[in-house]
This record gives C-alpha cells, structure tokens and sequence, in this order.
C-alpha cells in the first residue's frame, strides 16, 4: 500500500513538471487493458459461477474454475449452457441434431448424455463465455 | 407518456434466481432482525401469508405448509437492482430509480408502446431473471394504476390485457379502472387521507377526480390536489433524473436482543458511526450537525426513547471528530436499568467541500481543505476498506467492526439473520456452485 502510494505521488510531481518538461508519451497514453472488457460483453446479464465436477474436462472447464456465464446470449447448437433441469442447475453442451432431439451432452467419456423429453423441466439459464482456470496452487 | 416498471415479489425473485428449486415453492423473505414478512411468491400470498405480519405469528404456517423462510440479503437485492435500473437507463431516454424494485421512466415512442414495452421486460426477465410488470399513462400517479392493473387482474376482471406483463391506461378503460380503484390504493394516499376522503364519501378514484379542488387544497394542501390532477391526466410529478443531494444520512438498526448496558450499545453505536461518515465522503459531503437517538421496543413495561443533537462550529467529515461527540451524546441520554432495542446516529446539514462556512479561529485555508491532513487521513481510510474489505480499518476502540455475525462470536447487538443466502455477485467466496 504504502509503496502504491509513493508511485502515485511520483506520477503528479511528473505532471506538475509538465508545464517546462512536456512528456513526449502525453499524446500516446492509452487505458491499460481490462480484463472485464474482454471477459464481459454485458455487465447487467453477466454473472459469475463456480464449476464442481469433471464432466466437462474436454472443453476446458476443470473443477473449480470460474466460469463467465451471460444470461442475455441466446444458446446456439452445441453452446456449453448453464441448464436449469427440474429444479437445479447444471453446466452441459447444449445439442440439437437433424431429427429435433434436444440433448444436455457432457464432454468426459465417463458421464452419459441426457436425452431431454417434453415431461422435464428444462430452461437454459445462461450461456457459458469463459472459463477461467488457476495454473498456480493458491 | 410515463411508465412504471416494478419487479415481481422482488427480493422472493432474487432469491430465486440461483435456486431454481425455489421457483415453484411458496418462499417468504424477512425483514432486518428476521422480524417481520415484507416480500411473499405468489404462492405463500395464497397460503394466505400476509405483508409486513411478524414472523413468530407465521412461523408454525410456514413450518406447516413448508414455506421456505429467507432473511433479508440487501447486498445481493441492490447488485440485482443495479443491474435492472441500467438495463432501463440504456434503453430509454430519462428515466427515475424510485425505489430499489421501481422505476419511472418517459416513453417517447408514438406507436406500439404496449409491444416496446413488452419486448423490454422479457430482456431484463432474460438478462437478471427478475419478472417486472410496466404500466404505462399519462402522469405518474396513473402509471401507477396501470401497474397496479396488472398485478391485481382479478379486481378489473373486464379488462382484456394485450400482455401478462404491460398495461396502458388509455381514455377508453380509464373510467372502469378509476372506479375500481380504491382511494387507499392510490399513490400517495395513506390511511389519514384516505379517512378524509372516505368521511366526504369519496371511495374510489374516479369520484376523486371529481372532488372539488379548491376544498381539497384548502384542507389537505397541495398534495392532494396534485394527487386529483394526476388522475385527470395533468402532468404534476416530473420525471427526477438528477439524483437530489442528500439531505442527511441516517444510520440506524435493532439489536438482535434486547441491551441495558452502556458498553454494549456503545460498541454498537460506533459501528453505525463509522458507517455513516463513510457514505457521507462517499458522497463528498460534510456535516454541521450530528444526532444521537437511543430507545426502547415499544412492546415492553419500561419504556424510554431520547435523543441529543450536537452543532460543529465548522463542518466535518472526520469520523474521528464525529465519534468523539457521539459517545458523548450517548452519555446524555443513556439511563441504567432499561433494556434498549436501537440506537442510531443522523448526519445532518450536509454540505459540498466548496460550500463549508469556515469557523473565524480555524487553522486550515479554505483552498488547502482537500489537503488537510485530517481529509487525507480520511480518504485513505476510505481506500483502504475499499480494496481490503469494509471494516478493515477502524476506529480502534471498535472492537467489531461489522454489522453481521461472520465469526460466529457471540454478541448480542447483531442482527438476527439467520436464514440469509450468499452475497452470490458480491463476494469471491460467495459466488455459486454449479454440478458439472
């Protein structure tokens, strides 16, 4: 803290200086990148999860990570869905193939696919755009 | 043309939102201290669970009829809120955040309202998962009906709805919808207006709009004639975009069980104190003036209430300073041997930095006020809890620090809370779960 601190006030000495001293990068100064512009198409629809589970290891969500999911987006065939089926939530790749079956399809080979019928209670909650995976042990 | 936008059971929709299991239940939600029922699904209204009862009168209902109780979770209910009152703010030209489940708004549109409309809550139904209801009229106070039309079908059982969810007022329902329209359900109209009314055989609103208007202004000011040109289609209430200055900043809440002694309320009271200063910088403002209240539940045998105020010869925004009093004022008014239900503290005459009138003995330029050392003591204060977690940095002699029960320790002041749900889009820890 106390070192941001000093950083700051180095930073309004260098503007203050200006008036004599100009900085040749004042013209060139951009905001640094955010990540939340990247990750978040809609701040109001977005809304972050946390995945338990392994059945989805092939796409690239592991258990634990955080997942952006956007209630605003539409799904689409083959869309990695926040599902909401009789009552709880699941996360699951959303198919339809050529016959008009509806499918929630796991992406492990260990987990069955399930058929979705007229007698389930089903609704997409939200569509899954990233997923964020730690590489270091916190 | 105004609209009205209201959420659905807002803080039972809330609720709902990361449990879908819920979406089917009855679901009650409580109020601070889990007093009393202020938000009810549908199906607990149908049970026949009433607004604002105590909740110990229901409780054996609830168990009974398996009604899932929630205490309040107002961090989550105001992101979801945030959330909806932006969705509004982008996709209309003016519009007014009137309570944390309402908004009014003005529709330019010269065609197909119903259907604009319609198209707008079934995005923000998409996007937070909160169901809203818009009436749509002339003046505030019929938008207000409109919405009320929609949410009450069964008492306008003539009218035919375009869509479950938008109403328009327009000339030709408006005789029909006034008439059914009780004066107590009118906006802006409480129980004593509405005795006024009733005792001048006034009952509903369409004989409101007949009322005379000179004799209305002349008893009940000018409140009421607004009330009655609403009615008859006269703009009165403007749409107010521009968020007004607060005028003072309270903060105030119950004890989870009742307290006598000094030590105890203190402990509390600074808590509050510290609060309020903080929204006041967060709002840049200063105060002149600071009132300590203290008193006892209505509900009980030895009843006390009092309250002291205190005047600074120049205006602060110095939780230091402001603390410093306020214990003071507590000691004027706290009375051994009696059992104390609230305390609270009111931060009043408040000002902007450029408008503080300075004492003739003070020792900081007005110019220098932002770099006073007591201002930037403040501010950093104020940086810090906001990255490290509110209540992070405090007044040393406060030993909590916090308003809720987090580590379990046993103190009696703290709200009861006891059946809240996660702070899911505030909190890292908090965030769901969901089965893969």
């Amino acid at each position: 803290m106390k070192k941001k601190n000093l950083k700051e006030n180095i930073l309004i000495d260098i503007i203050k200086a200006s008036a004599g001293f100009p900085s040749p990068a004042e013209n060139y100064i951009e905001e640094r990148l955010d990540l939340n512009k990247y990750l978040i198409k809609n701040s109001e629809s977005t809304f972050f999860i946390r995945a338990s589970g392994d059945s989805m290891v092939n796409v690239g969500i592991h258990n634990n990570d955080i997942l952006v999911v956007d209630k605003g987006i539409f799904p689409g065939n083959n869309s990695i869905v926040v599902a909401s089926l009789d009552g709880d939530l699941l996360i699951k790749k959303f198919l339809k193939n050529k016959s008009g079956n509806c499918y929630l399809k796991s992406e492990n080979i260990n987990y069955p696919q399930i058929k979705l019928s007229s007698n389930m209670d089903l609704r997409i909650w939200g569509v899954v755009t990233y997923a964020i995976h730690s590489l270091v042990k916190l | 043309m105004i609209g009205l936008l209201d959420c659905n059971n807002f803080y039972v929709s809330c609720e709902r939102l990361f449990k879908p299991k819920l979406s089917k239940e009855a679901v009650v939600v409580l109020s601070n201290n889990d007093g009393c029922v202020i938000s009810r699904s549908d199906e607990a209204k149908k049970i026949g669970i009433k607004m604002g009862e105590p909740f110990f009168k229901v409780k054996e209902l609830t168990k009974k009829k398996k009604v899932s109780v929630l205490s309040s979770n107002y961090t989550f209910y105001a992101d979801i809120s945030n959330r909806i009152m932006s969705i509004l703010k982008n996709n209309l030209p003016s519009m007014e955040v009137y309570s944390i489940d309402e908004a009014f708004f003005l529709l330019n549109i010269r065609n197909n309202k119903e259907k604009f409309c319609h198209e707008l809550a079934e995005k923000i139904f998409r996007w937070t998962g909160i169901p809203v209801s818009i009436g749509l009229a002339k003046t505030k106070t019929l938008a207000k009906i409109a919405n009320r039309v929609i949410k009450k079908k069964d008492q306008y059982k003539e009218l035919r709805l375009n869509y479950s969810n938008v109403f328009e007022l327009n000339s030709d329902q408006e005789k029909y919808v006034l008439e059914k329209t009780n004066v107590l359900d009118i906006w802006g109209i409480g129980d004593g207006l509405a005795k006024f009314l009733e005792n001048n055989k006034i009952n509903n609103a369409l004989q409101l709009t007949k009322f005379n208007e000179d004799f209305a202004r002349k008893k009940k000011g000018i409140v009421l004639l607004k009330t009655i040109l609403e009615l008859k289609g006269t703009l009165c209430n403007k749409i107010e975009d521009q968020l007004l200055e607060k005028k003072s900043i309270c903060v105030s809440r119950s004890f989870g069980k009742k307290i006598d002694s000094f030590n105890e309320i203190e402990s509390a009271l600074i808590v509050y104190v510290q609060k309020a200063c903080f929204k006041m910088r967060s709002q840049k403002l200063f105060c002149k003036t600071i009132t300590i209240f203290l008193k006892t539940s209505k509900y009980q045998s030895k009843i006390y209430a009092n309250s002291q105020t205190f005047n600074f010869i120049e205006a602060t925004n110095d939780t230091r300073v402001i603390w410093k009093k306020s214990k003071k004022l507590l000691s004027l008014i706290y009375k051994k041997n009696f059992f104390y239900n609230k305390v609270g503290v009111i931060l009043s005459n408040l000002c902007s930095n450029k408008r503080i009138q300075q004492s003739l003995i003070s020792n900081i330029e007005r110019s220098n006020l932002d770099e006073s050392n007591e201002i930037k003591v403040m501010n950093l204060i104020d940086k810090v809890n906001k990255k490290f977690g509110y209540g992070k940095l405090r007044l040393s002699s406060d030993t909590v620090g916090s308003f809720y029960n987090k580590n379990k320790k046993q103190i009696n002041w703290f709200m009861k809370s006891n059946y809240r749900s996660p702070c899911y889009t505030t909190k890292w820890c908090d965030i769901p779960k969901v089965k893969v």
